[in-house]
This record gives structure tokens, sequence and C-alpha cells, in this order.
């Protein structure tokens, strides 16, 4: 398997997690930010799309944006699910 | 960017203009009718859109395969999961039709609800349309097994289709939860 098809199954895989993401923000983010956030994701994934599906942006600097954009949007979303958990707590 | 793609580049531009300006109605409009969209949104079925998003997403993944790896089976399959996304949406038309919220409005409503069902209706039977003549290209691309630039600039449009949808998908389905 050579390096572009493992792009794009771990593209796939990203874009399952994000869309993961955009549903349990809209149920549990703070009501202040849950129309940006799914605004937020939804642009990220079009970009995962853009950039690896169609093939615009497949270099390795534009991979590593991708994914430190994809693992702070990670980190917004665990820190909002849990402050939700413990302040319903 | 390349040469032989410059051409459906453009067409896909002049395309994100028609949906950029209707996502962009429906935020002005949203802003004054929150409550009632909010509402509107709740009547949907959000099970049936997270799974034609998924399905979209999937059909994606096997035309970004096809085009790499060349094999054309990735094409049929993506062909297939755009039957069951016309399904899906004919079947919630369907429902919401018999609920009498679309597309004529049997029930009497709250007029910031109509706007949503207008936009709701509009929006995405256009985006069906789409998916019909991604799907029309799909299957001619399978059949001209040769003509691999076809294979690309096919793959670009149905990327984009998708790319609607996942805007799409937040705007109706989640905006009231």
């Amino acid at each position: 398997m050579d390096i572009q098809t493992k792009h794009i199954h771990l593209n796939f895989l990203a874009l399952l997690l994000l869309l993961a993401s955009t549903i349990a923000f809209s149920f549990l983010g703070p009501d202040s930010l849950k129309e940006y956030s799914t605004y937020g994701f939804a642009i990220l994934k079009s970009l995962l799309i853009l950039f690896i599906f169609m093939g615009i942006g497949h270099t390795r600097k534009l991979s590593l944006l991708y994914a430190v954009l994809a693992l702070i949007t990670l980190g917004i979303l665990i820190t909002f699910v849990l402050d939700d958990v413990m302040f319903r707590a | 960017m390349k040469k032989d793609n410059l051409g459906m580049w453009l067409f896909l531009a002049s395309e994100i203009l028609i949906f950029g300006v209707l996502i962009f109605l429906f935020q002005l409009t949203y802003f004054s009718n929150i409550a009632d969209f909010k509402s509107a949104s709740h009547d949907l079925h959000f099970y049936h859109g997270t799974f034609n998003t998924v399905v979209l997403l999937t059909s994606s993944y096997f035309v970004a395969l096809s085009e790499h790896t060349h094999r054309r089976f990735f094409l049929l399959l993506a062909i297939a999961l755009g039957f069951v996304f016309l399904g899906v949406k004919g079947y919630e038309y369907y429902d919401l039709t018999m609920e009498g919220k679309f597309p004529l409005h049997f029930l009497p409503m709250a007029k910031g609800k109509i706007l949503f069902f207008s936009y709701y209706g509009f929006m995405t039977f256009l985006h069906l349309i789409h998916v019909l003549i991604g799907m029309s290209f799909l299957a001619y691309a399978w059949y001209e097994k040769e003509d691999h630039k076809l294979q690309q600039n096919v793959g670009l449009y149905w990327h984009f289709v998708d790319i609607v949808w996942v805007f799409l998908y937040p705007l109706f389905y989640l905006l009231g939860h």
C-alpha cells in the first residue's frame, strides 16, 4: 500500500471521527458555541475532503497542519464535554 | 491543480456561489427566526440526516480509492451508495409530507417554521439533483474505463457534492439540538 492510499484510508477515519465530534458537540457543547462549532467542524471536514480526496494539497507540511487542526478540535471537544459532564454532576 | 481539471474547478466555483448565497440567506433568515428554526430543525429526522452523511462520506472515500488505485469496482460501490442516499432522502420527504410539513405545509405553522421548511425543501432538493447528476457521471466514468482525466473530473464533482452536504447537514439537522 503506498503512502497516498494510506492517507485516503486515514482521511476517511478522520472524517468519521469529525462527524462523531460534530454530533457530540451539538448535543453536549455549550449553547453559545454550538452553532460556531458545527460550522467549524464542517469547514474542517471540507478541508480534509478538499486536500486529501480532491488531492490539491498532498504535501507533508499540509498533512501536519491538518493533524494539528484535528488535535486542537479534539482537545476543545474533550474540554467542553468534560466540562458539561462535571457541571451536570 | 492540473490544466486538465481547470474547467471543472471553474464550474465548481460557480456552484459554490449558488450554494454559498443560499447558505448566507438561510443564516440571515435564521437570525430573525431563531426559535422557530430550532423548533423546525427538531422536527426533522436526525438519524436520516446522519445516516446519509455517513453514506456520502463513504461514497467519496470509494471514489478517491477508485481514482488512486484505478479500480473501477469502487465506482460501482459509490453509485450504489448514491442510490442508498436517494432512497433515504425519498423516504424522509415522504414522511415529512405525510406529517403535513413539507412541501406544501398542510398544517398551520409559525411563519419561521414555514421559512425553514421552504429552505430545507429547496436546498436539499437542489442537492439531490446534484447527486443524481453525479451518479450519472460516475456511471459514465465507469463505462469509459480508459479515460482517467474523465474519472478525475467526475471525482472532483462527486467530492464537491459531498462537501455541500457536509454544510447542509448541521444547517438543517443539528440546529435544534
